[in-house]
């Protein structure tokens, strides 16, 4: 190790975080994953006990049946689809929105960009139920959207913007955009402008210059900001639920469903497992690759 | 020794701090944990409960009944009394022994509660041992009526096709239709429609029951259980599945808009199915008897007759509704005639089993996709 030994402060700044991880990402983790192999029964809490006794043999109850089951019913399938597609069109809006709107604050005199940033935040001293209650009112039928729509003559009748799909995505990009921006931000604040003078001094038109030099540079927070607003994306329950039309069924809703309404935890367990695998081992795959492209 | 000391008493600790409220309460009954919709026991009859007894009142405010007994099946919730669905809530829960017996003993005002509504009650509580109707109401057809007309809808057209019928429901989709999105409420009324005595699970049964929820499928603006009466009060909707209280909460918010919109409640021919949140006391309550003299304390007739005002929905407590404003008593959305009366009828208790296969066709026909037996 380089540098001293740490002492017992850092010690203990550094067990502090790794103890609190442990008990609120470790611990339940293991517990969903422990539950989505055991079996349902008409018991409190519904499952059978993780070991029984019968006829002088101890036998411990776990199973591939709710794994399996999730896995083969086109429902399940389906509502992951669905999750899928509306988590990848927040998360391009997001990019198509975010990145310009990163790249003009950071391109901002420096005095005006805490400003700036300030605005991005402000919407996170308001609760989010709050903001997507507002959001509702704005966009009913009889609400200001629509009324501009028809005093613009953009529409000669009110549009069912609110529990549509389309509201669902305005709302979910909305909510995930300063997630996108912030991270954006940082890496664009951080560029040397020279870099891009000296593309200019060389004959680069600024599309060229931004396309060979702004974006590759930049290439690593628009990874970190769409990953940040793709994930939770992904098992957003509240806004589909609010402001959607219901008929399209998306994965958080399904769990929920199955945990709350069929009381079936092993399933809604097997559909927290699965999605979580299908989400994270691309995840995980491109990292493994990344390490050894590096390495190579 | 002092090492095995110390550890038990940390082991006693680390169990104090998981049992938590369940086990620090339990001393004395100065208080009681109430888990409640939010509107069903307004504050003043709190502070009043708590003047008269000097009992404590913790209100946990509940937003759906499946979290509710999830929250009570997960054991050591704490809760001492509860206003549950009858059915199936209640019911299905009764020989899971989550419940516990009244002493009714100690609640001599439940003589107040309404007999027709207790004998329904019995369906899923035989001899009505473990629960006390608080409030109750229908399942039916809220609406509007100017807009269904003005939508082409055809003369006499009975409350059920408005939803149920494909070619009625096609002409009302443009000025729109929900359903609740509950299949608990949804499918016995459509197997009602569709001529069957009972709702069944069986494959053809859940497979008849897709295809006419199919067929109507592509004229309904949303599945939901929220939101629907305010659309109805803005008039952003025509026709809404729902329930009796949300038509009362539609009238009064068309009222506040400025909107002369009247606002229909038909009941649906054949069967009516009927919901019954009921007082319960969990087994494992903390605090049995400030529960038993809490209920004791709502039953009495003037204080269920004030929520009854309050809320609008129709009471459990017979001698509550002469104390009622008479155009309310009167109001036959809230208080149905004999005739509907007498076919008001609790939904049976399924069986878990069957349950999720009427809570996973329900998803299925909600996305689109085939139910039931498939070819």
């Amino acid at each position: 190790m380089i540098g001293p030994r740490p002492g017992r402060g850092t010690r203990l700044a550094l067990w502090l975080p790794l103890g609190w991880l442990v008990a609120t990402i470790a611990v339940p983790t293991g517990l969903v994953l422990l539950l989505a192999f055991r079996r349902l029964a008409d018991r409190i809490p519904p499952v059978e006990p993780l070991w029984s006794q019968a006829a002088g043999h101890g036998r411990l109850n776990l199973s591939l049946e709710s794994i399996v089951a999730v896995a083969t019913d086109p429902l399940y399938a389906a509502a992951f689809g669905h999750a899928l597609a509306n988590a990848l069109a927040t998360t391009l809006l997001c990019v198509l929105i975010g990145y310009p709107l990163a790249y003009a604050i950071a391109l901002a005199p420096a005095r005006r960009r805490p400003f700036y940033l300030l605005l991005a935040v402000v919407p996170f001293w308001t609760s989010f139920l709050m903001r997507t209650y507002a959001w509702m009112g704005l966009l009913r039928d009889s609400g200001p959207v629509n009324s501009l729509l028809l005093a613009l003559h953009l529409a000669d009748r009110p549009v069912h913007l609110l529990y549509s799909p389309a509201g669902v995505l305005i709302v979910m990009v909305y909510s995930y955009l300063p997630f996108f921006l912030l991270p954006m931000y940082a890496v664009l604040e951080r560029l040397p402008r020279e870099v891009l003078e000296a593309a200019a001094d060389l004959g680069a038109r600024p599309f060229y210059a931004f396309r060979t030099v702004t974006l590759p540079l930049s290439l690593r927070g628009l990874l970190a900001g769409a990953v940040l607003v793709f994930i939770p994306a992904m098992g957003e329950y509240i806004i589909p639920d609010l402001v959607g039309n219901t008929q399209t069924i998306l994965i958080g809703g399904v769990l929920w469903n199955e945990f709350f309404q069929n009381r079936d935890w092993p399933t809604a367990a097997a559909i927290a497992l699965l999605t979580t695998l299908t989400i994270a081992l691309p995840f995980a795959a491109g990292a493994l690759l990344r390490r050894r492209l590096r390495a190579a | 020794m002092p090492v095995s000391r110390h550890r038990r008493r940390a082991a006693l600790l680390a169990a104090a701090l998981a049992l938590g409220p369940t086990v620090t309460l339990a001393a004395t009954d100065r208080e009681v944990n109430i888990y409640s919709w939010a509107e069903y026991f307004p504050s003043p009859l709190l502070r009043k409960f708590e003047a008269e007894t000097g009992i404590k009142v913790n209100y946990a405010v509940m937003d759906s009944n499946d979290v509710m007994e999830t929250t009570l099946s997960a054991g050591h919730s704490g809760f001492d009394l509860v206003t549950v669905n009858a059915s199936p809530h209640l019911g299905r829960e009764i020989p899971r022994r989550l419940w516990q017996p009244l002493d009714l003993k100690r609640i001599p005002n439940r003589v107040h509660a309404d007999p027709v509504i207790l004998a329904t009650l019995a369906a899923v509580d035989p001899g009505n041992r473990y629960a006390i109707p608080w409030m109750w109401g229908t399942t039916g057809i809220l609406s509007n009526p100017a807009l269904v007309a003005a939508a082409g809808a055809r003369p006499g057209l009975r409350p059920g096709d408005m939803v149920f019928r494909a070619a009625d429901a096609a002409r009302l989709a443009d000025c729109g239709i929900t359903v609740l999105d509950s299949w608990v409420d949804v499918l016995p009324m459509l197997a009602n429609w569709l001529g069957r005595p009972s709702l069944e699970a069986d494959g053809a049964s859940l497979a008849e029951l897709g295809r006419a929820f199919a067929a109507i499928r592509p004229y309904l603006r949303r599945v939901t259980t929220s939101g629907y009466y305010q659309q109805l009060a803005h008039g952003e909707l025509c026709v809404a599945l729902g329930y009796s209280g949300d038509a009362m909460v539609a009238r009064r918010m068309a009222a506040e808009a400025g909107r002369a919109t009247p606002i229909h409640y038909d009941y649906p021919d054949g069967t009516v199915y009927v919901f019954v949140d009921s007082f319960a006391i969990p087994a494992d309550a903390p605090h049995p008897e400030a529960a038993h003299r809490f209920i004791d304390f709502a039953m009495r007739p003037e204080n269920a007759a004030s929520v009854a005002t309050f809320i609008g929905f129709a009471s459990g407590n017979i001698d509550a509704i002469p104390l009622l404003d008479p155009e309310l008593q009167r109001n036959r959305a809230v208080y149905p005639d004999a005739e509907v009366r007498s076919r008001l009828r609790l939904g049976r208790v399924y069986t878990a089993a069957e349950e999720r296969r009427f809570g996973r066709a329900w998803l299925r026909m909600k996305a689109g996709q085939p139910v039931g037996d498939r070819p």
